[in-house]
């Protein structure tokens, strides 16, 4: 992760800024080079869409479910 | 552990004493009936009005214990515990809209707004959100078994008490005529006292027109005691009606709406009714309200006070000065609940004497109480 995107993360945890921290830990996990990294951050964005009930929650559970990672 | 004798609370009106010191002062007693009158029966914890719409959810201490009343997706009203099925931890601090799901704060399993467990991070691992020993269909949030009549969401803790509508089917008779749509009056209509005593005593005070020519002397131009009648239901409720009700009016001589196909009946008659264990419903023509005593300790009592009407656009400047007119015929109570609180530490005072003709509607609620301790006291034997 560049330390650009970690000042991103850190500033929209802040806030909160729940839009934000979706795309942001969906841009990490896209940006991971192992799949154990990227599902880790794409659980992340996972619990923040479903907080927020942001329709993206759908397409990061099927991320998930497609690498054994959520129900 | 206290126990009381409760043979003489039990007896007949006219030999009657009332409860013993000890269910006002002891802690012993207090988590006794906890148990018996409170977690054991349909005991009132809220309004619906305080979760309007859907995703409402308000953090609620009953009894010490964390509960979350929230208003789900689909607009049902429900009770949980308040706390995640990992550690235990408060999943609600304060009131919010709940957007989509619920996340624990401490490690973000997520509940939807009906309980289901829907998410659990990393429970296999880093990444890995699923584990075979964490089956979430096991492990939704732990739902209070609630009912909501008259707005008042209605809680039975233990979960084994009869179905709502058989437990309270007396009163829902009595009053089935008022079984019609009510609008809670909003924020002006909404306030709560606190009071030095124990919840009982509000009861108490609340079920008898006895008191009232002496402690609401503004009420003798209109409403004298002889006016008054005693309601009594044994084992569930008790109270008093007034043949002599007068509706509010405003300076254009303008009345609230009435409720739609009361009857006329009701015209001129109010009752008051202290529906067992903690909440106090009054019904008149054109409105209604509920009190819910919380216990907030032995000796600390706060009456949450609503008010409701038959239209939602009810006029603001009646409501306000009906609500007030309410609050200052309940602040007139406070000295006596209190007084009678301070009471209960002269250590000889043997529970009091009930008037037969004037005192039964509270005879008939320490009955209750005594009763269902005596019960409570039988079933603890016998796990024994």
């Amino acid at each position: 992760m560049t330390g650009d995107l970690h000042t991103r993360m850190l500033a929209a945890h802040h806030g909160p800024d729940r839009a934000a921290l979706i795309s942001l830990y969906t841009e990490a996990a896209d940006c991971a080079n192992d799949l154990d990294a990227s599902c880790f951050f794409l659980t992340h964005a996972y619990v923040f869409a479903l907080e927020a009930g942001a329709p993206q929650a759908r397409h990061l559970h099927r991320r998930l479910s497609g690498h054994g990672r959520e129900e | 552990m206290t126990v009381t004798d409760l043979a003489s609370v039990r007896a007949p009106v006219e030999t009657a004493n009332g409860l013993p010191n000890a269910h006002y002062i002891d802690p012993a007693v207090y988590t006794e009936e906890k148990h018996a009158l409170l977690y054991a029966q349909w005991a009132g914890l809220a309004v619906g009005a305080d979760v309007p719409e859907p995703g409402d959810a308000v953090p609620l201490t009953f009894l010490g214990m964390p509960l979350l009343l929230l208003r789900d997706k689909d607009g049902d009203v429900r009770v949980f515990q308040n706390i995640c099925r990992h550690r235990g931890m408060i999943l609600i601090e304060a009131p919010r809209k709940i957007e989509g799901a619920i996340p624990c704060p401490y490690h973000s399993w997520c509940y939807s707004t009906k309980g289901a467990l829907i998410s659990t991070p990393h429970v296999g691992g880093p990444g890995r959100n699923t584990h075979d020993a964490i089956k979430r269909s096991e492990l939704g949030l732990i739902e209070v078994r609630s009912h909501v009549w008259r707005d008042v969401v209605w809680i039975n803790i233990s979960g084994d008490a009869p179905e709502f509508e058989d437990a309270m089917s007396h009163i829902i008779e009595r009053w089935r005529e008022f079984d019609v749509p009510m609008y809670h009056g909003g924020h002006d209509s909404r306030f709560t006292l606190e009071v030095q005593c124990n919840w009982k005593l509000a009861v108490e005070n609340y079920c008898e027109s006895y008191h009232l020519p002496w402690v609401h002397p503004g009420l003798n131009s209109y409403s004298r005691l002889e006016d008054h009648y005693h309601i009594e239901e044994p084992e569930a409720f008790s109270g008093q009606g007034t043949m002599v009700y007068r509706q509010l009016t405003n300076e254009n001589g303008a009345t609230f709406s009435d409720f739609p196909e009361v009857g006329a009946k009701w015209n001129e008659q109010a009752e008051y009714i202290a529906a067992y264990p903690n909440v106090l419903l009054g019904v008149h023509r054109d409105h209604a309200y509920a009190i819910i005593l919380e216990p907030r300790g032995l000796e600390r009592t706060a009456e949450h006070v609503h008010i409701y009407y038959a239209e939602p656009g009810a006029d603001e400047g009646m409501k306000a000065r009906n609500a007030q007119l309410w609050k200052g015929v309940f602040e007139e109570d406070i000295f006596v609940v209190e007084g009678m609180q301070k009471g209960r530490h002269v250590t000889t005072f043997d529970g009091g004497r009930f008037s037969p003709v004037m005192d039964s509607p509270t005879h008939c609620f320490h009955s209750w109480v005594a009763g269902k301790v005596e019960g409570y006291r039988g079933l603890a034997e016998a796990a024994e």
